[in-house]
C-alpha cells in the first residue's frame, strides 16, 4: 500500500549479502577448525580458508552470472528453460532435495551441540521438534520476513563472533600459529577441499536475486557475503588453533567450543563463556535453517506450481526423519561431507555447464535472427 | 495460504503438549546439586599385584548452608570431602552417587589436585582425559601437582576458608611472584600432552595453616609423566626463562663495589630464544631483558640519584639472575633432559627445516646442546627516597 | 437503518412522528410556541441535559418570540427565523431521521408549521470534565493537559497546538446503535495519502452496535489481532499526538473518551515518550537506554533466573551460586512454582491496587510487596533471591511509556518463563526467536513493526535506542512514508 514500502518480495542488495553470509555461516564454524587441523596438519589452516574463500567467490560469480541472465526468475524455473523441461526439473528437484538434506544436517548438529552443552538429558527429538516448530511459523511467512529476521540477527551474530575472538586472545598464543609455511604450499592445498564444502550455502542466491529489486547489485552482495563469511572463517580457525594448537584441534570434537571452555572472563562475573556461545548460536543456526527450509520448499513450490506453504509443511517431517537418520556422531559428519560434496558439484559445476549452454543458446537466437 | 491459522495453531499445540506433560528432563536445582569445588587424585601404595592400578579420588564439596552462616563464630567448616576408589575416574564418581544423594556437578570445579605417586605412576592423559570428554568441566580450571596426598590439601585445620577456593585463589598469585611457576589450566595442560611437549606446573604442599605452593613440578611431554620437582630458586630461574607475564617478584644482587645487599623488582620479563644453527651444531642464545625498579639497598651511601650506582645496581642485579637461569637450566635441561622453556618451539618458527630433523628424540639431543644467556637489567625508578646522605 | 422520510408541512403531523420514534421519555422537551407577531406555529425539541438551556432561551426562544417582526420581508418562513436566531451554528434540514438523529447528538431542532423545513441549531452543551493532568502517562517536563471526553475539546487542544490550514479532520459515525462520532486527523500534504485511504477504509468497514471506548475501534482495525502486541498506538496527551501528526502519522478521535488512536506504530515508538524531545539529547538518551534495559528485565529476568537456577547452574559465578544454593535450601519448590507464586501474587497485588482508591492501593502496593516477600521467604517458600527478581521486573516493567507495550511483555513474561521451566536457556532462547519471528511477520497500517531495525533505515536510528540532538533530527520517520519528510534544514 506504500509508495516506497518493501513489500511484495523485494529484497535489497544488503539483504541479499547477509543472506548468503547467514546461508554458509551455520555448521562450518563449529566443525570446520577440526576438518582443516586434520587435513593441514601444520598450522597454516587458516590460509586454506582464505584461498577456498576466493574460490567460494568464483563460484559465487558464475551463480550470479547465470541467474542474472533470466531477471526476476529462480533457478527453479529457468533450468527447464535452458536444459529442457523433464532434465530442468530433475535438477530442480536434486537441488530441493540438497536444501532438505541441509536443513535435515543443520537440525541434528544444532541438536547435538545443544544436547552436549544445555540439556544433557533432553530426547535430542525435542529439541529439534521444538526448534522445527519456531522455524516453520517464519518459513511461512516469505523470503521478506525471513530477509528482514536475517537483517535483524546477523548483526547479532557477528557481534557474538566478535566478543568470542576478543575473549579468547588472552588465551592465544601467536607462536602456535608459526612457523607460517613451515612445510611448504603443499599442506595449504590439502585444506582446501575442507573448507570449501563448508562454503557451500552462497547458492541461495539462485533463487534470491530473482527476488532482488535491483539485481544488477547481485555480485556485490555476493562478494560481501562470501568476504565476510571468508573473514569470519579465517578468524575462527586461526584463533583455534592459536589458542589450542593444532595437535589439540584434532583431538577435540567441537572445536570452537573448546576455545570457548578456554575462556576465563576477568572477574569471574559470569562463568562458562561456551552455554553463553551455544545459546547465542541456536540463532544463527535458526537463521540458516529457515533459508534452507525456505529454499527446499520454495523450490517444490515452484516445480509443480503450486503455494510454496504447504511444502514448507510437508517437509517437516522429511527434514525431520534426516535428522535422525545418522545413529552417531561420526556417521553425522560423514552426511555432512557427503552433502559437501553434493553442493560442489552442484553449485561448482552445473552453473557453470548452465552459464555455457545459456550462451550458446542465445548465441544461436542471435543467428537465427541474423540470418 | 493453504492451511488455515487454526490448522496452524492446532501444529503448536501438537508440539507443545508432550513438552508440557512430560517436560523438564534436565531440571536439576541448584541447591539438590553437590557443587564440587576440587577434586584431589591420589595413588594409593597398597595396590593389587598384577591387577590394574587403581586410583582414589577426593571430591570436595561446598556445603551451602554453612557458607552462608557469616555469623561471627564460625565453628563448622563450609565444605564435606568424599574420597572414593576405583580403576577409572568414572567409576570413583559412580562410586560417589552410592554414598551421596546428590549428584556431583562439576560446573563450578576450581582445581584439580594430582598427587605426586599419581603423576610419576600413571599416563596423566588418561587422568585428566575424564576431564576433558565432560562437557561440565571448563578448560580453564587450574591442575596443580601435590607433594604428597592430594587428599591432605583439601584437609585444612586451622583456616576458615575452603580449602580448593584458596588453592585456586593461590595459583593466580603467580603474578606477584617468581617463585610459583605459571598456573597451569586443564586446556594447557591437555595442549602440552597432546603435543608432547615438557612444562613446569605448580606443586603445592599441605602445611597445617592450609595448603602452600611451592617451587614447581616437571612433567615429561614424552612420558606424560612426573619426573621431579624443582626447588623455588629453579623455579625462579625457569621463570625468567619463560619469561613474559608482569611477573612482579624480587631478586636479590649483591653490590660489587661494597658487597652490600640489593633488592630488585621486576615489572616486566622479555626473554627472547634464539637458536643458531651451524651445520649440524645447533646452540641457543636466551636473551633476558627486563625492566623494574629498585626497591631496597644495604649499601652506604647508596645514592641513587647517581647514574654509576644504578649502572652497577643493575650489573649486580643482571648477574645474580644469570646465575639463579643458569641453575635452572642445570637442572632441567642437563639433569631431568626436558625442554621446558621451549627451545624446540623457537627452533620449529625460526628454521623448520632443521627442526624437521632433529624432531624425533628433541630432548635427548637438547640436552647436550649449549645455551648462552644475556640478561640486561633496566632500573627505571628506585621509590621516593634516592639516598641515605645528602 | 435510516428511512428518508421527509417531514410534512403540518407542524403537529411532524411532532407526532419524532415523539413515535423518540419515545415518551421525559427527558425529551417539546416546547411549541407561536413566533411573535408572524403567529406561525413552531415547536423546538432538545433533550435535557444535553442541550445548554441558557443559550436555548437567550438566543433561540427569546428572539423568536419577541423580534419576529419583520419576518415578512423573507420569502421563506425558515429564512426569517435563521435570521432572527443569534446562536452560531444552524443548518437546515429536512428528512425526520436526520433530525431525529439530531436531536439524540444534543442539538435542538426547530420546527415551523407550514415548512418542509426544520432548522438545526447547536445547542450542545453537557456536563463536561474540565482539563486535567493526564492520568496514565505523567511526565516531569512537558504539557499537563490531558484529553477528555469531548471530542470537541479534544480537537481544539490539538488546533492549538498545529495552527495549520493543511491539518484535516474527518467526522465518521460508527456504531449502528451509539452512533459515536470519530474524527480522522491527519495533515494533508505531509501525511501519506496511502495510509489515511487505509485507515477511511478500515474505520468504514467496522460494523458495530456501539462503541464505548475508543478500544473498540482499535481491536476492530488492527492488522493482526491474535498478537500480543499492540498495533496501534494510544494515549491522552495532546502533546503525544500532535507530534505523531507532525511526523506524518494518523491521529482517529472518539468521543467520549479520553483516549486517542495513533496508526501507524512501531515498536520503536512504543518505547519513546514525548519527554524524550523535551530533555536535552544526553539525558534523554540515557533514559531511552535505561527504558530498553528494563524491558529487557521485565521480559527475560524471571526466565533467566528459572534457567539458571534449574538448568544451567555453571553461569553462575561460583561464590554467587554457593549464596543462591544455600538461599533456596529448604524452599521445597523447584524454581518455576516458585517464580510462579510471587509473579502470580505481584499481578495480583498490581491489579487490586489498581482498583482502589489511590491511597489505598499505594497500602496494598506496600503491604503487599513488603510483608508478604518478607514472610514467604522466612517460611521458607521462595528464596531471597527470588524476591530480588520479582521485585526488579515488577518495577522495570513500570518503565514503559506505553501501557499497552508493558502488558504485552507482561504476557511474554509468563510465556518465557514456561519455555525455561521445560527446556532452560535452550527453552528462552527459543521463544526469543519466537518472539522476534512474530514480531517481523507483524505489521502495522502496512508498517513493518520492528522498522526502523529492520527494514533498516539507517537514517532513523539517530532516533532509536539513543536520541540524537535535535539539530541532527532532519527527516520524519522515513518508515510512514510522509510526503514531505524535511522536518527543518
Amino acid at each position: 500500500m506504500k509508495t516506497n514500502d518493501r513489500s511484495k518480495d523485494s529484497i535489497t542488495a544488503t539483504q541479499a549479502a547477509m543472506m548468503t553470509a547467514k546461508a554458509m555461516i551455520g555448521t562450518g564454524i563449529l566443525v570446520l577448525p577440526q576438518s582443516i587441523a586434520k587435513s593441514v596438519e601444520t598450522p597454516d589452516g587458516w590460509l586454506s580458508v582464505l584461498l577456498s574463500g576466493i574460490l567460494a567467490m568464483l563460484c559465487g560469480f558464475v551463480v550470479v552470472k547465470l541467474s542474472q541472465r533470466f531477471p526476476g526468475r529462480t533457478y527453479y524455473q529457468y533450468s527447464q528453460e535452458i536444459v529442457g523441461k523433464w532434465i530442468g526439473a530433475c535438477i530442480g528437484a536434486g537441488m530441493c532435495l540438497y536444501y532438505i538434506f541441509s536443513a535435515g544436517y543443520l537440525l541434528r548438529v544444532m541438536g547435538e551441540v545443544v544436547r552436549m552443552y544445555l540439556l544433557d538429558k533432553t530426547p535430542i527429538v525435542i529439541i529439534m521438534l521444538t526448534f522445527m516448530g519456531v522455524a516453520i511459523y517464519m518459513t511461512t511467512a516469505g523470503i521478506n520476513a525471513i530477509a528482514q529476521l536475517i537483517e535483524l540477527f546477523l548483526p547479532i551474530i557477528i557481534l557474538i563472533m566478535v566478543v568470542f575472538i576478543i575473549f579468547s586472545f588472552r588465551d592465544f598464543e601467536l607462536d602456535n600459529l608459526r612457523p607460517v609455511l613451515g612445510e611448504g604450499f603443499a599442506p595449504v592445498l590439502k585444506g582446501i577441499k575442507p573448507s570449501i564444502l563448508s562454503f557451500s550455502g552462497f547458492e541461495v542466491m539462485l533463487f534470491v536475486t530473482a527476488f532482488m529489486s535491483e539485481p544488477h547489485k547481485a555480485i556485490r552482495a555476493i562478494f560481501a557475503g562470501i568476504g565476510l563469511t571468508a573473514v569470519l572463517y579465517t578468524l575462527v580457525v586461526a584463533v583455534a588453533i592459536g589458542s589450542l594448537t593444532v595437535e589439540e584441534v584434532q583431538t577435540v570434537t567441537w572445536p570452537t567450543m573448546s576455545v570457548a571452555m578456554n575462556i576465563e572472563l576477568p572477574g569471574g562475573f559470569f562463568e562458562r563463556f561456551e552455554s553463553l556461545f551455544t545459546v547465542l548460536w541456536v540463532i544463527s543456526m535458526f537463521t540458516a535453517f529457515v533459508l534452507y527450509h525456505y529454499g527446499g520448499s520454495l523450490g517444490f513450490g515452484q516445480l509443480t506450481g503450486k503455494k510454496f506453504q504447504l511444502f514448507a509443511y510437508l517437509s517437516l517431517p522429511l527434514i525431520f526423519m534426516i535428522a535422525i537418520w545418522p545413529s552417531n556422531l561420526n556417521k553425522l559428519f560423514k552426511l555432512g561431507d557427503y552433502i559437501g560434496y553434493a553442493s560442489f558439484f552442484m553449485f561448482g559445476i552445473i552453473p557453470v555447464m548452465f552459464l555455457i549452454l545459456a550462451a550458446v543458446r542465445r548465441a544461436q537466437h542471435a543467428n537465427k535472427r541474423a540470418q | 495460504m493453504q492451511i488455515s491459522a487454526r490448522n496452524r495453531s492446532a501444529l503448536l499445540l501438537i508440539i507443545v503438549f508432550p513438552l508440557l506433560l512430560a517436560g523438564c528432563w534436565d531440571r536439576n536445582e541448584i541447591e539438590e546439586t553437590g557443587i564440587a569445588l576440587g577434586i584431589g587424585i591420589d595413588f594409593p601404595d597398597e595396590q593389587e599385584k598384577g591387577a590394574r592400578p587403581i586410583i582414589a579420588m577426593t571430591h570436595q564439596f561446598a556445603l551451602p548452608n554453612q557458607f552462608s552462616e557469616s555469623t561471627s563464630s564460625k565453628v563448622q567448616k563450609d565444605y564435606v570431602n568424599m574420597s572414593s576408589k576405583g580403576p577409572i575416574v568414572f567409576d570413583n564418581i559412580r562410586e560417589l552417587s552410592t554414598r551421596s544423594a546428590r549428584p556431583p556437578n562439576y560446573e563450578h570445579l576450581q582445581v584439580i589436585v594430582i598427587s605426586e605417586k599419581a603423576a610419576r605412576a600413571i599416563d596423566l592423559k588418561n587422568v585428566i582425559n575424564f576431564f576433558l570428554r565432560n562437557t561440565e568441566t571448563r578448560r580453564s580450571i587450574r591442575v596443580v601437582l601435590s607433594h604428597g596426598k592430594a587428599s591432605d590439601i583439601f584437609q585444612q585445620q586451622k583456616s576458615t576458608k575452603t580449602p580448593a577456593l584458596e588453592l585456586r585463589e593461590l595459583t593466580d598469585n603467580y603474578r606477584k611472584t617468581l617463585r610459583i611457576p605459571p598456573p597451569l589450566t586443564l586446556g594447557n595442560m591437555s595442549e602440552h600432552l597432546t603435543g608432547q611437549s615438557s612444562f613446569v606446573m605448580q606443586s603445592a604442599a599441605s602445611s597445617p595453616e592450609g595448603a602452600k605452593l611451592s617451587g614447581g613440578a616437571v612433567i615429561k611431554g614424552t612420558t606424560a609423566r612426573m619426573i621431579g620437582f624443582l626447588s623455588e630458586t629453579e623455579t625462579v630461574g625457569v621463570n625468567w626463562l619463560l619469561g613474559g607475564n608482569h611477573s612482579n617478584g624480587i631478586v636479590e644482587g649483591v653490590e660489587p663495589n661494597s658487597g652490600a645487599m640489593l633488592g630488585y623488582e621486576v615489572r616486566k620479563i622479555t626473554s627472547s630464544i634464539q637458536p643458531i644453527v651451524q651445520g649440524d651444531n645447533i646452540s641457543f642464545r636466551v636473551k633476558i631483558k627486563t625492566t623494574g625498579k629498585l626497591r631496597e639497598d644495604w649499601a652506604f651511601p647508596g645514592d641513587a640519584f647517581d647514574a654509576d650506582f644504578i649502572n652497577r645496581a643493575e650489573q649486580a642485579t643482571a648477574a645474580k639472575i644469570k646465575q639463579i637461569a643458569e641453575k635452572a637450566l642445570a637442572k632441567t635441561q642437563r639433569q631431568y633432559k626436558v625442554d621446558v622453556a621451549h627451545f624446540g618451539k623457537r627452533l620449529s618458527i625460526k628454521q623448520p627445516a632443521v627442526w624437521k630433523r632433529v624432531k624425533d628424540g628433541w630432548e635427548e639431543r637438547f640436552s647436550r646442546m649449549p645455551v648462552s644467556i644475556e640478561v640486561e637489567v633496566d632500573i627505571q625508578e628506585f621509590g621516593t627516597r634516592g639516598t641515605k646522605r645528602n | 437503518m435510516m428511512d428518508d422520510t421527509q417531514l410534512s408541512k403540518e407542524l403537529h403531523h411532524n411532532v407526532e412522528e419524532i415523539r413515535k420514534q423518540i419515545g415518551h421519555s421525559p427527558d425529551v422537551v417539546i416546547r411549541s410556541f407561536c413566533m411573535g407577531d408572524l403567529a406561525f406555529q413552531a415547536a423546538l425539541i432538545y433533550i435535557d441535559g444535553l442541550v445548554d438551556k441558557l443559550m436555548i432561551h437567550e438566543q433561540v426562544l427569546k428572539p423568536l418570540m419577541h423580534l419576529a417582526k419583520n419576518a415578512a420581508e423573507y420569502d421563506r418562513r425558515t429564512a426569517a427565523a435563521e435570521a432572527i436566531i443569534s446562536a452560531g451554528e444552524v443548518k437546515e434540514q429536512n428528512q425526520l431521521a436526520v433530525c431525529v438523529m439530531e436531536v439524540l447528538s444534543g442539538n435542538t431542532v426547530l420546527l415551523i408549521d407550514g415548512t418542509h423545513t426544520a432548522i438545526v441549531i447547536d445547542t450542545h452543551g453537557w456536563e463536561r470534565r474540565s482539563i486535567e493532568e493526564p492520568v496514565s502517562e505523567a511526565v516531569v517536563r512537558g504539557p499537563r493537559d490531558g484529553f477528555t471526553e469531548t471530542l470537541r475539546s479534544n480537537t481544539a487542544m490539538l488546533r492549538r497546538r498545529i495552527k495549520d490550514p493543511s491539518f484535516t479532520m474527518e467526522m465518521y459515525k460508527i456504531g449502528r446503535r451509539s452512533q459515536t462520532d470519530v474524527a480522522v486527523l491527519y495533515i494533508k500534504g505531509l501525511t501519506n495519502e496511502a495510509l489515511v485511504e487505509e485507515t477511511r477504509s478500515r474505520l468504514k468497514q467496522i460494523d458495530i452496535d456501539e462503541v464505548l471506548e475508543s478500544g473498540y475501534i482499535e481491536q476492530l482495525v488492527e492488522d493482526n489481532r491474535m498478537s500480543p502486541f499492540p498495533q496501534v498506538q494510544n494515549t491522552e496527551r495532546p502533546d503525544r499526538v500532535a507530534g505523531a501528526l507532525m511526523e506524518g502519522r494518523v491521529a482517529i478521535l472518539i468521543d467520549g473518551t479520553p483516549i486517542v488512536l495513533i496508526v501507524p506504530v512501531t515498536f520503536a515508538m512504543m518505547m519513546s515518550s514525548p519527554e524524550d524531545y523535551y530533555e536535552r539529547w544526553l539525558p534523554s538518551s540515557l533514559i531511552r537506554l535505561l527504558r530498553y534495559g528494563a524491558a529487557f528485565i521485565a521480559l527475560f529476568l524471571p526466565s533467566l533466573y528459572i534457567a539458571l537456577i534449574s538448568y544451567n547452574h555453571g553461569l553462575i559465578p561460583t561464590k554467587l551460586a554457593i549464596s543462591i544454593a544455600a538461599g533456596r535450601e529448604g524452599v521445597p519448590f523447584p524454581s518455576i512454582v516458585e517464580a510462579l507464586i510471587m509473579e502470580i501474587t505481584l499481578e495480583i497485588l498490581r491489579e487490586a491496587g489498581l482498583r482502589l482508591p489511590k491511597p489505598i492501593g499505594q497500602a496494598v502496593g506496600i503491604v503487599g510487596g513488603l510483608v508478604i516477600g518478607q514472610a514467604a521467604v522466612q517460611a521458607a517458600i521462595v528464596s531471597p533471591i527470588m524476591v530480588i527478581v520479582v521485585a526488579l521486573t515488577a518495577i522495570s516493567s513500570f518503565a514503559f511509556p506505553q501501557y499497552g507495550a508493558g502488558l504485552a511483555i507482561r504476557i511474554l513474561r509468563f510465556g518465557m518463563m514456561m519455555a525455561a521451566a521445560v527446556l532452560g536457556l535452550y527453552g528462552v532462547i527459543l521463544f526469543y526467536i519466537l518472539i522476534t519471528v512474530h514480531m517481523t511477520r507483524l505489521k502495522s497500517f502496512g508498517v513493518p513493526y520492528l522498522s526502523p531495525f529492520v527494514p533498516a533505515h539507517p537514517s532513523q536510528w539517530k532516533d532509536l535506542f539513543l536520541r540524537f540532538p535535535l539539530h541532527m533530527l532532519k527527516r520524519r520517520p522515513a518508515m510512514v512514508s510522509p510526503q514531505d519528510d524535511k522536518r527543518q534544514k
